[in-house]
């Protein structure tokens, strides 16, 4: 099986073809398009500055003190804050892409809800990152002071501000600049194309004929099976590696300080790929047919996960509602959160989809090499 | 011993029957020529020996091993030279002979030895750090046996190896082929060459719609047309011979015009030349060269067939 995993290591990075598509082509794209849309990054990054937040309380209390706190440091950074009496208002008004989000209070359950415009997610997001930590401090607060009541000034005179800051790190060397945005999203967006490594692992075998002989000899056909995903996998891996590296030291792209849930799901995004592309290697008749299927979709399964640009820049409801069919819109956006909001919401459900992607692409080209007449 | 025993193949693709209840048996140390026209079913017998393909019916045992129950073993000690060149392009010709010798089973020094040893064998040994995208056609046909002999197999099947090569190739191939059965290697060969079959042949079996139809040695099969004659008259101009007019003389069985030369196959007891002469003088025909032989597999063939190998 090791033979087999070299051999797929040597055909791919003997292909000047394979490794202009793979590491030359993402890196002179992050380089294109971090130039050419500098400005709509550069000025205002992943800038929350103008977006507009509606909040009810129900009644006023200490809940409602803290968050007016909370609020008001908030605005320093422009973000507006509205109060407004009726619910149903507030939700309509985030329907119509009015506000970034809406936030409830409630006194009597202290209870604090959300209600993010997905169409500004990413500012949605943010706020929903700070609120947490605004929670988190309330939550401590209100036990100390249970235990203790005398120290309540010397805890509201902490630097709260600073707190959140530090927390979700908004400083301004982490808004992503059109380097970072497209660092990540042509990384993800190449990462698609090895599908193509797949369906070349399966079918360049029949096209040359090497596979029949492959099978001629006595080597297990699981090993054939498993060497030739774990070889396409490794290509594609040591590929990304270095477009990550290339694009970390000389173009300073900026991968957060959690590199390895990062690559976690960056890892699962490849074996995803590796999985489609050997599935459809044994579906389809020809590797022609199936880089045609790849080439129609890929694109735009890449454009609905913005990674041609920010989707929810273009403000289509629509648009938006069906970026949810792209893998690329769930990877990315788990990417962008984890380095720019510390927000680990999405990684799980990422990680496990795609996961759950290969299993059912590895079940299927399992079943055809079931039935595949050789003995 | 007997290396190779077939009892009752069969195998359909739909309606076709490809191959039709074909038994044969090769002892060791034999060459055994499969000869047949394209489409006789020579591929798919040794693509089910191979493994490559399920039998209908049947039953083929290898060294005395099934080769369902027993693939394991019967794969370990064959060689498969496939019709269709085999070798990875853009690994060189040392790298193609030891990935593939790795897959059944041998590492290390040993592997390293009989990958030399292959490609020493065909010829090959200063090209090994080469791509085969270098090599002419028949070097390619050379690396694809050699990806086959590497490991030593008891039993080599070579589907039609010496296709669309050059003649000096061609003869190396065919040497080679002696060569390893001195070793002592058994030897299955498909060709619809009569004359590979001819020069390396100790058995062969004739296969036509998926039916071995005769089998022997070349003396065995040639007595089955010992009554027969070939004639090759050369004439000027062979578009005024007229074929039928020729086959209706008592004796002549068949008459093939190949370019300027009138291929008559005719019954040895009957006295017939005469008439055959007085058929071009009368028709104003001028003789070059009037030339007889003795059977060979082509007449073979063309007799148990009635048809040529390459139609």
């Amino acid at each position: 099986m090791i033979s087999i995993i070299i051999k797929e290591i040597k055909h791919n990075f003997r292909d000047k073809r394979a490794i202009t598509l793979m590491i030359a082509f993402p890196l002179l794209l992050m380089v294109i398009l971090g130039v050419v849309f500098n400005g709509q990054f550069a000025s205002n990054g992943i800038d929350f500055s103008g977006a507009k937040v509606i909040y009810s309380a129900k009644e006023d209390g200490n809940l409602h003190k803290g968050f007016k706190e909370f609020a008001h440091e908030l605005e320093e950074m422009n973000i507006i804050f509205e109060q407004i009496e009726n619910e149903d208002d507030a939700i309509k008004k985030i329907q119509d892409d009015l506000y970034t989000c809406y936030i409830s209070l409630d006194e009597n359950s202290k209870e604090l809800n959300i209600y993010k415009n997905n169409k500004r997610n990413t500012t949605a997001s943010f706020i929903e990152g700070m609120l947490a930590t605004f929670v988190q401090r309330y939550n401590l607060v209100s036990q100390i002071i249970e235990v203790n009541p005398n120290s309540i000034d010397e805890i509201m005179n902490k630097d709260i501000k600073n707190d959140y800051v530090k927390i979700v790190s908004i400083d301004e060397k982490k808004q992503a600049r059109a380097i970072d945005y497209y660092g990540i999203t042509m990384l993800t967006l190449i990462i698609m194309y090895s599908v193509n490594a797949g369906i070349f692992s399966i079918q360049g075998e029949q096209t040359i004929k090497t596979g029949d002989r492959i099978i001629g000899t006595p080597i297990n056909k699981y090993k054939v099976f498993l060497g030739k995903v774990l070889g396409a996998f490794a290509v594609t891996a040591i590929q990304i590696s270095i477009v990550i590296l290339f694009s970390t030291k000389i173009l300073g792209v900026n991968w957060g300080n959690d590199i390895v849930t990062i690559l976690i799901i960056i890892i699962t995004q490849i074996i995803m790929c590796i999985s489609i592309g050997v599935g459809i290697g044994f579906l389809v008749s020809s590797q022609e047919v199936g880089n045609g299927v790849i080439s129609a979709i890929i694109p735009l399964l890449v454009f609905l996960g913005g990674g041609y640009y920010p989707l929810e820049r273009i403000g289509s409801d629509l648009l938006f509602k069906i970026s949810i069919i792209s893998p690329i819109r769930w990877i990315n956006d788990s990417i962008f959160n984890v380095i720019y909001l510390n927000d680990y919401k999405y990684v799980s459900s990422t990680v496990v989809f795609n996961i759950v992607i290969s299993f059912v692409f590895l079940l299927l080209a399992n079943m055809k090499y079931r039935r595949r007449e050789e003995i | 011993m007997q290396i190779v025993k077939i009892q009752g193949l069969t195998k359909k693709f739909g309606d076709l029957i490809a191959v039709d209840n074909v038994s044969l048996e090769i002892e060791q140390g034999e060459i055994y020529s499969l000869l047949g026209p394209n489409g006789a079913g020579k591929s798919t017998i040794i693509n089910i020996i191979s493994g490559l393909l399920k039998m209908n019916k049947g039953e083929v045992e290898i060294l005395g091993k099934n080769i369902i129950k027993h693939s394991n073993y019967v794969k370990k000690n064959m060689g498969i030279v496939p019709q269709d060149i085999a070798i990875y392009e853009d690994l060189t010709a040392y790298e193609n002979v030891k990935f593939f010798t790795t897959l059944y089973g041998i590492k290390g020094e040993e592997l390293k030895r009989k990958t030399t040893e292959a490609l020493e064998f065909v010829g090959l040994n200063d090209k090994s750090d080469k791509f085969p995208k270098s090599f002419s056609g028949g070097m390619k046909r050379r690396l694809n046996i050699a990806c086959a002999i590497a490991h030593r197999p008891k039993l080599i099947i070579m589907d039609e190896p010496t296709v669309g090569i050059d003649p000096q190739s061609r003869n190396h191939i065919l040497e080679s082929v002696r060569k390893l059965n001195k070793l002592g290697c058994t030897i299955i060969y498909t060709t619809h060459y009569m004359e590979e079959v001819e020069a390396i042949s100790t058995k062969i079996g004739i296969i036509d719609h998926g039916k071995l139809i005769a089998e022997g040695n070349k003396e065995e099969l040639k007595a089955i047309v010992t009554d027969r004659q070939a004639i090759y008259i050369t004439v000027n101009d062979s578009e005024k011979v007229n074929i039928n007019e020729l086959k209706k003389i008592n004796g002549v069985v068949d008459v093939t015009v190949d370019g300027n030369v009138v291929e008559i196959d005719n019954k040895k007891e009957i006295n017939n030349w005469d008439k055959i002469i007085t058929y071009f003088y009368s028709n104003s025909i001028p003789v070059k060269n009037i030339e007889s032989k003795v059977p060979n597999l082509e007449t073979v063939f063309l007799t148990l067939t009635g048809r040529k190998l390459r139609d």
